[in-house]
């Protein structure tokens, strides 16, 4: 199918003023000197300025913390991940399917339903699991003895959560190994530890790598865990440090937030140079599942404990907070007596489901998450297939024009969204949803292209051809064979994407109006203003729609939607 | 009507000229086949035939319709050629079944349910797929794909049939089978067929006629017999088969000119000719063209025999022939054994000669006489 | 109780006595002026009215909606959206919720950028007043506020700012009546900072405060004991708190107290819930006082996209029924005279009151500014 030159050249454009204008005009708003919206220009003073922020020890005190929290967290989420997807794919571990299944499950628990779920769990005096763990004698005192406002809270609920991902991501790279190689090993007399140290590591290092810098560079940007854990407790990064200069305190210190948004984006794109300098740009090797006949590590009775272990490990990143999330939807307030019947209401959801702000938010999420999710993936798509079938010369800028937003972490997407719009003939824009769509369609390119690619890089030519010859229309060999054949990396895509926009806090942090409030926005009015019980709500409607939105759309396309990789 | 005749095709991509000032013609119901290593064409000018790719110069006829002339600014689409195609890779859809499959180009012609379902059902027999017709096409073996992929290509009954390597995919057994079939089929239903291989031997058995392309040229075209034993060039002789290639120095004697081999003095009359006295040439001839026997002694045309392989009925031998190696054959009984004298009966008949001159490689060369 | 505590106690209460006498003299005076000014005038209401039932109240039926940009709490929100579609069914209310200097950012960026979506402000005194002193609020008098037949115990329409300063509030400290036996409450601000049961309380981040910086009812208690009372308590009280580091909230939330998470918290609003009898909190108020402010305070943004409906969403808030709400939900203190506030809630009996005096506003922003240039509450 041939395209004219106009028409990619034309996306090429739309995709580059897309991704890079916003990254563009964060990186220059550093150096303005006024906050947008307001008169302001780029001045050698101004320039300055920016620089002497750097100056201040304590920007480089927040840097150092978001380096090696970041770090610490990487290695932690990889070291579980690696211990997970190598049970689950690798050993005879019992149940080992439905044990995946349980994973990707976890997936779709949002991130702040999560945080909430372990605040509750863990607050130093009231929280569930503290008050429990006080029961027993060793503990003293009327506080702990665990605090999840903490470098600690911090970094174990950012772990749980990733290793979450990192495993999904993990699980078919481990199951596509050559299995000989690993029995080989056993054969000459290692031990299983030495096996997995001396030869399942190394032959997994481009897998693990990959994993591991995905993960430091999404940590490095992470917002929502560190807003609410951090915060309050003066952990800062470079998020919510941001965060903080720009939005929670009075004047905003838009030059510190902006400089320090500078340096953040300086590091992932180093990151991501890196990541390209080892292991490729990105390749669409597919990974699927499909069945490798890997003999599975016998771990005699060592099994059970390797269940007990993956069990665990669900029964806390997501049993645990979910079930605290559901309990105290259900209370008056948090401090009223657990026992006494007359705390507990339906009150909390009856507001959710009828007050008007509520419902607002409700559906303003479903409709930005749909339609942002929807003309995403038609948009990834069509970049896709230009890139990936057509013979159009500037396909790798477009290509790499889609790759730019996987840098850039969402809180600054976000915030350059807002001064683009701000700043330009968009700002009728401001406030409105529509700002809120844009941004998640720009953050989701990466991501989209990367699945859509995967997909139509294993179509053959000759399919399509042979539609052609035997009568088949352009119009029907696009409807009759193209679509059904990228059907299911369309829907696995849009079922992420779509989890994503419905749950993701910092693309829309800095961009939600009035009336263009969503759950996630929801969410953060509603813990900021201490209503955590209503918070709690709004987490598990979260999570509902999320689960309610895969279910439906496996039964609607009857295909087998797994989980690709997020890469 | 069925006939295809393309004239004066060109296609380049980019700097590369895939086909180059190309004409042929496929009669009615005629097997003709396209033969050439990969990058000579053959697979371009066939996707230019089904309209998979534009020309830039040049006319493709299909009957007396014009389907292809850039000149004229006129394109037709693949889907309105009429034609059947077998890929190869098969290009079986792996979302459909079987029968949906091959239903498929009906459906698109519009044509009645009813109908749809007793022709899909008639080929699938046709093609021994009966019975199958349900099964998920990922579920199929190599031949059964290809069988999906012949009952696709026929059964809207096009005028013409393409066949991309189709067998290129299969074991050595069942494209030994499947060629057979295929011939035996295209027979039956009498449909212009044009074929796309690299495999001499496939070409041998399916084809009419063979065109034999390099360059994005037509090398040679004929029949079958025609083109192996009477090789127009070099390029041919050895594209279609082993031969062997002596270089030689013309002579001048009263009875007519003779080879004289270089270094041996072997000696082969090529009687009357267009040659220049001392001219330097290649004598090449095929393996079943000599034939080696045991010999007493020494002399012209007589070598030792380094190796030998049993193929079946005869023998194959590797003869050196002062410093030449030359692959010979002879009876199975008796066999010579290795070392022995072997004596080489070259039937000049089987004998292309060729001036040495690179310039003039491949053109110019006649047979011996 | 030691002598030494008493001490302090019957210095501090003589010390307030001493300021109740001398320095309150500056709000008491100021609040006579303007008083006077806005002496009732029965043929400006009349006029007024005319307009608003002819014109301003079709209008804005017509524009059907009102953002209301405010730093309430949720319920506080939704019980006066509720309240306000009783008497207006017709206009929508949307609100955006946020800590008040948020909001001042966000209508600042807005009207900058010619894009205003807020209608109608609402918080506290300083961040109300940095609304007005950027120019970003309308001139507008809502025609209750001349009706003779309403009394008022301080002037509605504040006049150099034109906010409406619809309701005091009392601030003071937030206990937590299960964590801390009543013996242990304290008497004055002192005792937070001297007290070792306090002492070490805070430091384990046991009590919190309303984070100054960002919040109006932090900068109040700061003002109140750096300036009003400098002899007594004045900078050295305010360092040597600080120097406890207490756990900081961003927003003015006092449920954590509520919810057994802190033992105390200085500032952080009297919430719905607590009504409810069986939430373990009480409100104290410490020598020299309780913090008395003008909150929530009403603004018509200037420009806002339904001017109409944001006028008669200001005018709502200063009905009788809307009066009594709040005084019943959150012990707030009307400025109408004719509805009567809970005993502790009024304002009177507060020796820390600020309410609609600008000049004490004023200098309420350079303490804002004084606490962010200290670093004090940088840890």
């Amino acid at each position: 199918m041939a395209l004219g030159a106009w028409l990619p050249t034309a996306l090429l454009i739309t995709v580059a003023v897309l991704t890079v204008t916003p990254v563009a005009v964060a990186l220059l708003a550093g150096f303005r000197d006024a906050p947008p919206g307001r008169p302001g220009a780029i001045s050698w003073a101004s320039i300055q300025a920016s620089f002497g922020v750097m100056a201040q020890p304590e920007v480089w005190q927040v840097l150092w913390t978001t380096v090696w929290l970041s770090t610490v967290r990487a290695v932690l989420a990889l070291a579980l991940a690696v211990l997970l997807a190598w049970i689950i794919a690798r050993t005879d571990c019992p149940f080992g399917n439905q044990l995946e299944f349980l994973l990707i499950l976890s997936f779709f628990f949002p991130l702040l339903g999560k945080v909430l779920g372990w605040a509750l769990l863990l607050s130093p005096q009231k929280g569930y699991l503290n008050q429990l763990l006080r029961q027993l004698p060793f503990f003293a005192g009327d506080t702990g003895p665990l605090d999840v406002f903490s470098y600690g809270g911090l970094i174990f609920v950012s772990v749980t959560g990733w290793a979450t991902l990192l495993t999904i991501f993990l699980v078919p790279a481990f199951r596509n190994m050559d299995a000989a190689l690993e029995e080989s090993a056993r054969m000459c007399g290692a031990s299983p530890r030495r096996t997995i140290t001396r030869i399942l590591v190394p032959l997994l290092r481009p897998a693990i790598l990959a994993a591991f810098i995905l993960s430091l560079t999404r940590l490095l940007s992470s917002f929502e865990t560190e807003v609410f854990l951090g915060t309050s407790s003066g952990i800062y990064v470079l998020t919510n440090k941001i965060y903080e200069r720009m939005v929670q305190i009075f004047p905003p210190d838009f030059r510190t937030g902006m400089t320090m948004a500078v340096m953040l984006l300086v590091i992932t794109f180093a990151l991501v140079l890196v990541n390209w300098k080892f292991l490729g740009r990105r390749d669409y090797t597919t990974v699927s599942g499909r069945g490798y006949s890997a003999r599975p590590m016998a771990l005699g009775k060592l099994r059970w404990v390797a269940f007990g272990f993956v069990v665990l490990f669900f029964f806390v990143s997501v049993v645990l907070p979910a079930v605290m999330l559901i309990q105290v939807s259900f209370i008056r307030f948090i401090g009223l007596s657990v026992t006494d019947p007359s705390s507990y209401t339906l009150d909390n959801w009856r507001r959710m489901l009828t007050l008007r702000v509520n419902r607002l938010a409700l559906t303003n999420s479903l409709v930005m998450s749909v339609v942002a999710t929807t003309l995403g993936m038609l948009l990834y798509s069509i970049v896709s297939y230009v890139v990936t079938r057509s013979r159009y010369k500037g396909r790798r800028l477009l290509d790499l024009a889609a790759w730019v937003p996987w840098a850039v972490p969402s809180l600054i997407l976000g915030l350059g969204i807002l001064w683009t719009v701000l700043l330009s003939p968009l700002a009728v824009l401001y406030g409105t949803l529509t700002v809120m769509i844009l941004a998640h369609i720009v953050r989701g390119f990466p991501f989209g292209t990367q699945i859509m690619g995967s997909s139509m890089i294993q179509i053959s030519r000759e399919l399509e051809e042979a539609a052609r010859v035997h009568h088949g229309t352009w119009t029907s060999t696009f409807r009759r064979i193209w679509l059904p054949l990228v059907k299911n990396g369309f829907v696995a895509g849009w079922v992420i994407q779509f989890t994503v926009s419905f749950s993701d806090l910092a693309t829309v942090a800095f961009l939600y109006g009035a009336k263009s409030t969503v759950l996630p926005t929801l969410f953060l009015s509603q813990w900021s203003n201490g209503r955590l019980e209503e918070a709690a709500v709004a987490a598990l409607m979260m999570t509902a729609v999320v689960l309610a939105v895969v279910v439906l759309v496996r039964r609607l396309v009857q295909g087998n939607v797994r989980t690709p990789t997020v890469a | 009507m069925g006939t295809v005749r393309a004239t004066r095709l060109v296609k380049t991509f980019g700097p590369v000229v895939a086909v180059n000032d190309l004409s042929l013609e496929a009669k009615a119901g005629e097997f003709l086949t396209l033969l050439g290593p990969s990058g000579c064409g053959k697979t371009t000018t066939l996707r230019l035939i089904a309209g998979l790719e534009k020309p830039d110069r040049g006319e493709i006829h299909v009957g007396d319709r014009l389907v292809s002339s850039p000149g004229a600014g006129l394109f037709v689409p693949p889907e309105q050629r009429g034609m059947g195609m077998v890929f190869q890779s098969y290009a079986i859809w792996p979302h459909m079944t079987v029968f949906e499959n091959v239903a498929f180009p009906l459906e698109e012609l519009r044509r009645p349910r009813a109908e749809v379902r007793e022709r899909v059902m008639t080929i699938l027999a046709t093609v021994g797929l009966g019975g199958m017709h349900a099964r998920p096409a990922p579920m199929l073996s190599g031949g059964q794909q290809q069988r999906v992929a012949l009952a696709r290509a026929l059964v809207s009954n096009p005028q013409v049939l393409l066949l991309d390597e189709p067998l290129s995919n299969l074991d050595a057994r069942l494209r030994e089978e499947m060629r057979f079939e295929l011939r035996d089929m295209q027979a039956r239903l009498g449909i212009t067929s044009i074929f796309v291989t690299h495999d001499q031997a496939e070409a041998m058995t399916l084809s009419d006629r063979i065109i034999v392309m390099s360059g994005g040229r037509i090398e040679q075209e004929g029949s079958p017999e025609a083109v192996y034993q009477r090789p127009s060039t070099r390029f041919v002789m050895d594209f279609l088969g082993r031969a062997n290639q002596l270089p030689a120095r013309v002579e001048k004697r009263p009875d007519g000119w003779i080879a004289v081999v270089d270094g041996h003095g072997s000696e082969l009359a090529l009687g009357e000719g267009d040659w220049a006295d001392k001219q330097e040439v290649l004598l090449a001839f095929r393996p079943e063209g000599v034939e080696a026997c045991a010999a007493e002694r020494d002399g012209a045309w007589i070598g030792v025999v380094r190796s030998s392989v049993y193929v079946g009925g005869r023998v194959e031998y590797v003869v050196d022939l002062g410093g030449f190696t030359v692959r010979a054959t002879g009876p199975e009984d008796p066999r010579l054994p290795c070392d022995a004298r072997a004596a080489l009966r070259v039937s000049p008949r089987a004998v292309r000669v060729w001036p040495r001159d690179p310039e003039q490689t491949g053109t110019n060369g006649g047979p011996a006489r | 109780m030691t002598s030494g505590r008493w001490a302090v106690a019957v210095a501090g209460l003589l010390v307030s006595v001493v300021v109740v006498g001398l320095a309150p003299e500056r709000p008491r005076a100021q609040q006579s002026r303007p008083a006077a000014a806005a002496a009732p005038d029965p043929a400006k209401f009349q006029a007024a009215m005319a307009e608003w039932k002819g014109k301003i109240v079709p209008a804005a039926k017509k524009e059907g909606e009102v953002i209301w940009y405010s730093c309430a709490q949720a319920t506080e929100a939704e019980g006066t959206i509720r309240l306000f579609n009783k008497v207006y069914p017709d206009i929508q209310v949307s609100q955006v919720l946020g800590p008040g200097y948020q909001m001042v950012e966000k209508i600042s960026t807005e009207a900058a950028a010619g894009r205003l979506q807020a209608d109608v402000y609402q918080c506290g005194g300083q961040s109300g007043r940095t609304v007005s002193w950027r120019g970003l609020a309308d001139e507008f008098t809502p025609p209750t506020a001349l009706d003779p037949s309403v009394k008022w115990r301080w002037p509605v329409m504040n006049a150099e700012t034109k906010l409406a300063g619809v309701f005091a509030s009392v601030s003071g400290l937030n206990i937590n009546t299960k964590l801390v036996p009543p013996e242990k409450y304290p008497k004055s601000y002192w005792d937070l900072v001297r007290d070792p049961y306090w002492v070490d309380l805070i430091k384990r981040k046991r009590v919190a405060f309303t984070d100054p910086r960002i919040a109006n009812i932090g900068v109040y208690h700061t003002y109140g004991l750096k300036e009003v009372n400098a002899k007594d308590f004045g900078e050295p009280w305010v360092r040597e708190f600080a120097g406890l580091k207490p756990k900081l909230l961003g927003f003015n939330e006092s449920g954590e107290v509520a919810r057994g998470e802190l033992h105390a918290m200085l500032g952080g609003p009297w919430r719905v819930e607590y009504n409810l009898g069986t939430v373990p909190i009480t409100k104290i108020c410490l020598e020299p006082g309780c913090v008395s402010t003008q909150s929530p305070l009403f603004a018509v943004v200037k420009g806002a996209p339904h001017p109409n409906a944001a006028k008669v969403f200001v005018d709502f808030t200063l009905s009788k029924d809307y009066a009594e709400w709040r005084v019943q939900s959150f012990g707030n203190t009307p400025a109408r005279a004719d509805v009567t506030p809970r005993p502790l809630d009024d304002p009177g009996k507060h020796k820390l009151q600020f309410q609609g005096d600008d000049r004490a506003e004023r200098q309420i922003t350079e303490v804002l500014k004084w606490v962010i240039a200290s670093k004090l509450f940088d840890y």
